[in-house]
């Protein structure tokens, strides 16, 4: 048993910290909620009366449905891609030695400990049209020199997977790591060949782990601004761009309302990847 | 009667490792290992943590590939073939049910590798889950088996396939005395139905010794000897088999001559005679004999004082310093309180002649 005494202080130490997110998340999101549902004014401020036109407005608006379908489209290709190149990463890391893996894993976030815009700029050098990737086709293949590999859909990919990686291939190290090894000697032994250990034993076994990746990957690139912007030029907007350009121009109200939309669509990703991980437990 | 059979030579046996050996780096977990197991036999691996047994068994397995020498299944050579290839049913220590299948999805995992029917996929996964007396939990997951029933779950999963070979590493160490009692019982059962060659790895002499058609007894990366169980108890080649299958007195004898063939062998001062030839004259030899084997009377040549006696039920325990050689004794406790054993008594002491038994290593 708890004591008494001891029960008081800890239930202060969990309302405090809910206290501030209280206050510095729900706060102004709530704001953010009620703002999205109010006429706006030219001089950024707001009729406070209530309409849904910020919502209907971008929802009849083929313009917005493309831009949306983008960003959701970027999102997933990066979760792909995720996938594809950190599972093969963890599964090699997670046979190394404790000492070797630490070693790995803290040289596979450094990425993250540089800023984004540097990182950003880092592709630029390589992308851009005087850039290393186009010198060193000039050599090769110089049929393949583009003028511009940068502001394109790829370099957006390669960009946010600089960021988003890192994040997967912690997750599922971790994960595999975790997995019994006798457990998959145990799949070998009854006949499962490498294919059958990783889509029976291995995958199952790391899929809430996979889950957490996907969803960090997918919020971080719904809300991806710097990396798309250099890297998609200045006319490939995703939903965030054009949540900076309504707050640069004041427009609140809008601004509020393409959030939720983000939020939304987020959400539902969250939902649909849960409900896919906890298919298969009864 | 069991044969003999070159090691090298796999016509007869189902199992033969030739010559295998395995290395890590600069230690040598396995020193040129020649080993048969025959057709439907259990064969037991006895020794101590560390000997080996896990390496030997995994080399078997194929889960690792020996450093030198080969490996052969029926006659074949599977040195370079991997464990998905051979066919062998394995229960692993502590199990490795697969976590996030049910009772049933376990036994039938090895079926579905195999492409097997549907159909016929259920029958074969409920006729081993009822011979493992497991066939009502079949829709649970192992977090929800109790250890005994988890080995059943194991034990069903390895013989579904119908294996070569089933192996078993240390099957019983998670469970307790009682279900451990019943559960070998139980496997020896279900190996003898089925007439499957298995392979039984333990550290746990009763258990070798209770259910092993044949003990091979496993020290440091060597195989010391390997016998039907009562030979290995009853015959110890080495002082290391001697005492890791046993209590033993470990005595120290002179051999002073011969008597036709009787070996004339001097121990605590007397001179004992053992029906053994091929001794060197004046050579010291180490000698095993059982406590169980001595008895006590009144008179005999091996006279000595009761130093100790510990009282366990059913037997006695009894030190006895004869000429400053220390003797244990354990017996039937009636028996010894027939013989007016007491602490400070004087006791004499005898065995018959058979069963001392020379070994053949130096006592360390
Ligand atoms: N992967 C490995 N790398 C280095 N040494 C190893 C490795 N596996 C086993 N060894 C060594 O080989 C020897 C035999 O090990 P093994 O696991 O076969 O012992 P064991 O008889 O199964 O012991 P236990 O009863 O404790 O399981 C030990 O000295 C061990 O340290
Ligand atoms: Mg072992």
């Amino acid at each position: 048993m708890i004591p008494a005494y001891y029960k008081a202080p800890r239930t202060l130490l969990a309302i405090l910290p809910l206290c501030f997110l209280a206050l510095f998340f729900l706060v102004p999101v709530g704001y953010l909620f009620i703002l999205s549902f109010v006429e706006g004014n030219a001089f950024g401020g707001a009729h406070w009366t209530f309409t849904t036109a910020n919502y209907t407005g971008m929802l009849g608006d083929r313009f917005y449905i493309v831009i949306a379908v983008r960003t959701i489209s970027i999102s997933l290709i990066a979760c792909v891609l995720n996938v594809i190149l950190a599972f093969p990463v963890a599964l090699f890391a997670a046979r190394l030695q404790s000492v070797w893996k630490s070693v790995f894993l803290t040289i596979a976030t450094v990425p993250l400990m540089v800023s984004n815009i540097v990182r950003a700029f880092g592709w630029v050098v390589i992308l851009g049209r005087r850039g290393i990737l186009n010198s060193v086709l000039q050599f090769f293949a110089p049929q393949m020199v583009l003028r511009q590999h940068l502001f394109s859909i790829q370099a957006i990919c390669f960009g946010l997977l600089t960021i988003t990686l890192p994040f997967t291939i912690m997750f599922l190290t971790n994960a595999v790591s975790g997995i019994d090894r006798k457990n998959i000697e145990a799949a070998e032994s009854l006949g499962a060949t490498r294919w059958g250990v990783f889509y029976h034993i291995i995958l199952p076994l790391t899929k809430s782990a996979l889950a957490s990746g996907l969803m960090v990957v997918f919020f971080l690139t719904l809300s991806a601004y710097v990396t798309v912007t250099l890297l998609g030029g200045p006319r490939y907007k995703t939903l965030v761009g054009f949540i900076y350009d309504y707050s640069a121009t004041l427009r609140w109200p809008q601004a509020a309302a393409l959030s939720f939309v983000l939020l939304g669509i987020g959400l539902a990703f969250a939902g649909i990847v849960q409900l896919l991980v906890s298919e298969r437990k009864k | 009667m069991k044969q003999q059979h070159s090691p090298i030579d796999g016509s007869q046996a189902d199992v033969v490792l030739a010559g295998v050996e395995k290395r890590y780096g600069n230690t040598i977990a396995l020193r040129s290992m020649d080993l048969s197991i025959e057709r439907g036999e259990l064969f037991a691996l006895l020794g101590p943590s560390g000997c080996g047994k896990s390496t030997t068994l995994r080399l078997i397995a194929g889960f690792e590939q020996p450093s030198a020498g080969r490996v052969f299944v029926r006659g074949n050579d599977v040195t370079r073939i991997p464990s998905s290839k051979r066919n062998f049913g394995i229960v692993f220590q502590g199990f490795a049910l697969f976590p996030h299948m049910t009772v049933a999805q376990n036994v039938g995992f090895g079926l579905r590798m195999r492409k097997l029917q549907k159909s016929e996929m259920k029958q074969r996964v409920m006729s081993a889950l009822e011979l493992v007396g497991l066939d009502h939990l079949a829709d649970r997951y192992p977090r929800q088996l109790s250890g005994g029933q988890q080995q059943r779950a194991a034990l069903a999963r390895a013989i579904v396939i119908e294996p070569d070979v089933l192996v078993l590493d240390e099957p019983m160490s998670a469970l307790d005395k009682i279900l451990r009692d019943r559960m070998q019982v139980e496997i020896r059962r279900i190996q003898q139905r089925l007439k499957m060659t298995t392979i039984l790895v333990t550290h746990d002499q009763e258990e070798a010794l209770g259910m092993a058609d044949r003990v091979g007894v496993l020290n440091g990366g060597r195989i010391e000897q390997v016998g039907t169980p009562r030979s290995i108890y009853e015959t110890p080649r080495t002082t290391f088999v001697a005492t890791f299958l046993g209590a033993s007195n470990l005595l120290t004898g002179k051999v002073e001559g011969y008597d036709g063939a009787q070996a004339a062998i001097s121990v605590a001062g007397r001179v004992i005679s053992i029906p053994r030839g091929g001794l060197e004259r004046g050579a010291t030899v180490p000698l095993s004999l059982r406590p169980e084997k001595i008895r006590l009377c009144a008179h005999s040549p091996f006279m000595g004082k009761v130093k100790e006696m510990t009282y366990k039920g059913s037997t006695t325990y009894v030190e006895v310093d004869v000429n400053g050689v220390s003797f244990a004794i354990s017996g039937d406790s009636a028996q010894i309180r027939g013989q007016h054993c007491e602490v400070g008594n004087l006791v004499g002491l005898e065995w018959d002649a058979r069963d001392v038994v020379v070994l053949e290593d130096v006592a360390s």
